[in-house]
């Protein structure tokens, strides 16, 4: 093994396919990646198109620490050092992983989801992928199948703190709400009867991100005016996180959450985290401490009641929450060693 | 659409006279709401439809006629009664058991408080639980009657394509099943909090005689003692509807003595 670098010292290439930006996890993921890692790696950006190198929040992301953001065609028929694709829808299927890879470049995947993109098992099997990275173990299981013979690498999930400071909550009206991808299957068929039935006298609800197909879903239930229903990226996270209290967080019965970025943004802006048991949020809080795992509803509908009705307890949680995720789950220098480690050839 | 609910069955044969026995029942004891009937033969007090031939194994024909049938007619809501069933007062807020879930079906027997495996219609209880915590349910986990349940118009599809997907689950791991557990699954996927749905919690409303209580002498709407034969203990209650499964000559008669 490599000795840890020293920031500063001569570094090595790194090719980062995907695009950055302060909205969404994939694009979050490398924002803070590239805050991270720019001393470590001479870094440039490869959007999958021409148009991102224009836009004013790509520009935002990148040239502050000095990256270019260049197009796979304009980069130099041979390339040395590493090409990290991280949750690019088409990374494989529109050819550029094979492209990179006949360039020259150690190819690096991060798939970030509990299911394959289109094209990659085919990837592996052609053999271009030299490293696979997973957010968790149980990721890693989920895609055992597929890449049994391809060295992997448990990275975790790097969120910078500094994006998701922690807020005192003086909401007028006690708050709840969560903030995922808007796929049906990430909510639990009783979505709106789950937040309802809680009991609360009085209580607001706000889901970001909501979709047509949500919409369809739920479409016995009619949704009051205590619900705020916003499109995906409507607001940014940390806004978003700061207006709840609680962040609860049931899962649909067909879908096993493998790490969940935004309870982690939760947790650091302070947002209590309510979730189910049966995924792995016991690797991002201790329960009763940093968050709530709750078995089954009448615990979420206990849990809740108990941070509604005591204020000084819930923000007692809400600090003990954001320490947690800053020191435990955050920690910049942890994740930069291990980043190294993991694009280290 | 209709705002409000429709009573619904299918019923054939003898069950159409069972069926026009609850419908006097029902208009005696002061309810004036429609019933929807699909079945073999005109019947009196109901809107008829055609319901032909039908396969009653299993009873998932009550789900394949909700969802063919039911989900055409305007209604908010449609009430289940099987046709072995009997008003003896008009109940008061039929639609309040749902809270704010789209299906209500009374719950009647928590699974996890069973020590040791029972056989209920012919099945493995503890099977059946385990099937059920494997397929999604994480709170406690219920066993049911198929007899009475209401379920908004807006989620038919739901619930058919959960409980029809449990069935054949249930069917792949060796386990066939009435169509009260895939209905009671789906339910309890859909209600968030299955306490609301327990049947004590509405003593009011709904009871199934399966334990002969009434022995063959009509309810008379006097409250009495339910209990269901895997529970050891009993409940005082006074429904509106009772099920009698084991009365079924008798109110077939009472239904063919009224033409």
């Amino acid at each position: 093994m490599s000795s840890f670098p020293e920031v500063g010292a001569s570094r090595p290439s790194l090719y980062l396919f995907g695009v950055p930006g302060p909205l969404g996890g994939a694009a979050t993921k490398i924002a803070h990646l590239i805050r991270l890692l720019h001393c470590d790696f001479a870094l440039t950006v490869v959007p999958p198109a021409a148009g991102f190198l224009k836009e004013k929040n790509f520009r935002k992301q990148v040239e502050p620490f000095g990256i270019r953001g260049v197009l796979l065609k304009d980069l130099p028929k041979k390339l040395e050092g590493v090409g990290l694709g991280i949750c690019e829808q088409h990374f494989f299927s529109s050819g550029v992983a094979r492209e990179a890879k006949g360039r020259g470049l150690k190819l690096v995947w991060s798939n970030e989801m509990m299911f394959p993109f289109k094209g990659e098992a085919e990837a592996v099997k052609e053999g271009l992928i030299d490293r696979v990275l997973f957010a968790s173990e149980f990721q890693a299981a989920a895609f055992s199948d597929i890449y049994r013979n391809v060295p992997s690498f448990i990275i975790g999930n790097y969120i910078d703190p500094d994006d998701y400071v922690w807020r005192e909550r003086r909401n007028p009206i006690f708050t709840l709400g969560r903030l995922s991808r808007p796929d049906p299957i990430k909510y639990p068929l009783d979505f709106p009867a789950f937040y309802e039935e809680l009991g609360l006298k009085e209580a607001r609800y706000r889901v970001m991100a909501w979709s047509s197909e949500l919409q369809k879903q739920y479409r016995w239930h009619r949704f009051g005016p205590e619900w705020e229903l916003l499109p995906e990226k409507k607001e940014s996270a940390f806004k978003f996180l700061h207006s709840l209290d609680v962040f609860l967080y049931p899962l649909g019965h067909r879908v096993k959450e493998s790490w969940g970025r935004a309870v982690v943004e939760a947790m650091l802006t302070g947002c209590v985290p309510v979730v189910p048991a049966g995924h792995q949020f016991h690797k991002l809080m201790v329960h009763g401490e940093s968050g709530f795992i709750c078995q089954e509803y009448r615990e979420f509908k206990a849990t809740v009641r108990e941070l509604y009705q005591n204020y000084q307890f819930r923000m007692n949680v809400s600090r003990r929450c954001s320490e947690y995720a800053r020191e435990r789950l955050c920690n910049p220098e942890e994740h930069r060693r291990l980043w190294i480690e993991a694009l280290n050839f | 659409m209709k705002s409000g609910y429709c009573y619904w069955s299918v019923c054939d044969g003898a069950y159409g006279a069972m069926m026009e026995y609850c419908i006097r029942s029902a208009r005696q004891a002061g309810v004036f709401k429609e019933f929807h009937v699909l079945t073999d033969r005109p019947l009196e007090g109901c809107a008829c439809y055609d319901a032909y031939q039908f396969e009653k194994e299993h009873g998932l024909f009550k789900l394949h006629y909700l969802k063919v049938g039911m989900s055409r007619l305007n209604f908010d809501y449609f009430v289940w009664l099987d046709a072995d069933t009997v008003f003896v007062s008009n109940p008061i807020d039929l639609l309040s058991p749902l809270g704010k879930s789209p299906i209500h079906v009374p719950l009647e027997l928590n699974l996890w408080a069973l020590s040791e495996d029972r056989f209920w219609k012919g099945v493995s209880t503890l099977r059946l639980r385990e099937l059920m915590r494997e397929q999604g349910i994480a709170n406690q986990v219920y066993l049911c009657s198929s007899a009475f349940w209401i379920v908004h118009h807006d989620a038919i599809d739901t619930v058919y394509n959960l409980a029809l997907g449990f069935w054949h689950k249930a069917k792949e791991a060796g386990l066939v099943l009435d169509v009260a557990a895939p209905l009671g699954y789906a339910m309890q996927i859909l209600c968030a909090n299955p306490e609301r749905h327990l049947l004590e919690n509405h003593p009011d409303l709904w009871a199934g005689d399966d334990a002969g209580h009434f022995g063959g002498l009509l309810p008379d709407g006097k409250p009495w003692t339910w209990h269901h034969p895997l529970r050891p203990d009993a409940i005082e209650i006074r429904p509106a509807l009772i099920h009698l499964p084991l009365m079924k000559h008798r109110l077939a008669s009472l239904g063919n003595e009224m033409r």
